[in-house]
């Protein structure tokens, strides 16, 4: 009977401890990872929100230059646009949000309190297992060794542990390896989007536009008239606050792009080390960058917020 | 349809400012710049329209690359939620052992 459970005891160590669970470093760079995507994901929406804001606030520029009526009929025109347009942001939204859900679920799955629940309910039992023995030996006046309690609850811990940590780890790299195609493929289209449409469309016509109401608003001044040169001064201070808008949504835009760059590779990076059966705590040096990146992205961020706000 | 696009959006400004260089302080008043005055604001309700398009565009393309990604988010949310239920049943087990333990412990 005792060489059976000797048997049965080694078979069940070598089965759980035979199978690689994720180290905590590699946990770690998954959760790391994930919090840094979902952070990201909100970017490029605050560009184009902040985008369309500047817009708005160019039209109404030279709502002096036309007749009272027509610039009645310019706001509200400017207006509704400014609307319409938001309502689509809101929609662009929701595919970057499905990137940020894959990123939270990821997060979930890596959290270390799955196999750490363990642990308190397990002590509880090697202590309430101590006590029981102690009072077996007193009534019974037998020598069963104390200490079996702490080898249980040890025990209990390493294998409830080890079998919650290699399912994590499975299941981990099943879906890291199942994403890394997703993620490729929505950071590449975020990427060329960003690229062709708000820095090679957009943001050069809104800069022209801007240029062509100011030009606008200072032909129409009276040059004869005698608050002539204090408005033309309003009128540019207004433009420069407006060209300063741009210039920082445009370097949000960059830091974006760059951004989608790396978690491309840092997911990349982040799967060949979930692959690796070695056992070795490195720090991934893509999610290193990664990290440093979202930092600007949000210093830059805040710089564009800040700016708005002080209007 | 992409090339269309941006000739679109560019010809926008590009008549913008052809129509603004008309507006000056002398035509102020004069029939002339009523009309002018009326293309300015025809021509920026296009520019609205190209930039919803834009965004809508740009949300479609969104939307068709992450599709699978919220599948994927799905499946990952079952699996926590199976490694939760793994884990309370591990703690569950262990904390009726134990408190068995201290029943008989008592009874002892």
């Amino acid at each position: 009977m005792k060489r059976y459970l000797c048997l049965s005891g080694a078979v069940l160590f070598l089965t759980v401890a035979g199978c690689a669970s994720l180290t905590g470093t590699q946990i770690s760079s998954i959760n790391r990872y994930s919090r840094l995507l979902e952070k990201n994901a909100e970017m490029p929406n605050a560009v184009i929100t902040g985008l369309v804001s500047v817009k708005y606030d160019i039209e109404l520029l030279n709502t002096g230059t036309v007749s009272p009526d027509q610039a009645n009929e310019k706001l509200w025109n400017s207006y509704k646009g400014k609307e319409t347009s938001l309502e689509k942001a809101g929609r662009a939204d929701a595919g970057l949000k499905l990137l940020g859900e894959y990123a939270v679920a990821l997060a979930r799955l890596s959290s270390k309190g799955l196999s750490e629940d363990i642990k308190k309910p397990s002590e509880k039992l090697g202590i309430s297992a101590d006590t029981l023995v102690a009072c077996y030996n007193r009534a019974v006046g037998s020598r069963v060794p104390p200490g079996i309690g702490l080898l249980l609850s040890k025990g209990t811990i390493f294998i409830g542990r080890s079998l919650i940590r290699n399912a994590q780890a499975d299941a981990l790299r099943e879906y890291a390896q199942e994403g890394d195609t997703l993620v490729a493929l929505v950071t590449e289209v975020l990427k060329r989007q960003m690229d062709s449409l708000i820095l090679g469309q957009w943001i050069p016509a809104l800069k022209a536009d801007l240029k062509t109401k100011q030009e606008d608003l200072l032909n129409n001044l009276n040059p004869d008239g005698d608050y002539t040169a204090y408005y033309a001064t309003q009128v540019n201070k207004e433009v420069a606050t407006i060209i300063a808008r741009i210039d920082n949504l445009e370097k949000l835009t960059r830091d974006a792009v760059r951004s989608v760059g790396i978690i491309r590779r840092a997911h990349r990076e982040l799967l060949a080390n979930v692959l690796e059966r070695k056992k070795i705590g490195v720090v991934l040096s893509e999610t290193v960058n990664l990290y440093q990146a979202t930092k600007d992205l949000y210093d830059t961020w805040h710089v564009v917020t800040r700016f708005k706000n002080s209007e | 349809m992409k090339k269309e696009q941006d000739a679109a959006y560019k010809d926008i400004v590009a008549a913008m400012q052809e129509v603004n260089s008309r507006r000056t302080f002398r035509n102020i008043g004069m029939p002339e710049r009523e009309d002018l005055d009326r293309a300015v604001l025809l021509l920026e309700e296009l520019s609205w329209k190209i930039m919803s398009a834009d965004i809508a565009t740009f949300a479609e393309r969104m939307g068709a690359a992450a599709k699978d990604l919220k599948a994927l988010a799905g499946k990952i949310v079952k699996s926590y939620k199976e490694l939760r239920a793994v884990a309370a049943a591990i703690r569950k087990a262990a904390t009726a052992a134990g408190r068995a333990a201290d029943i008989a412990g008592k009874i002892i």
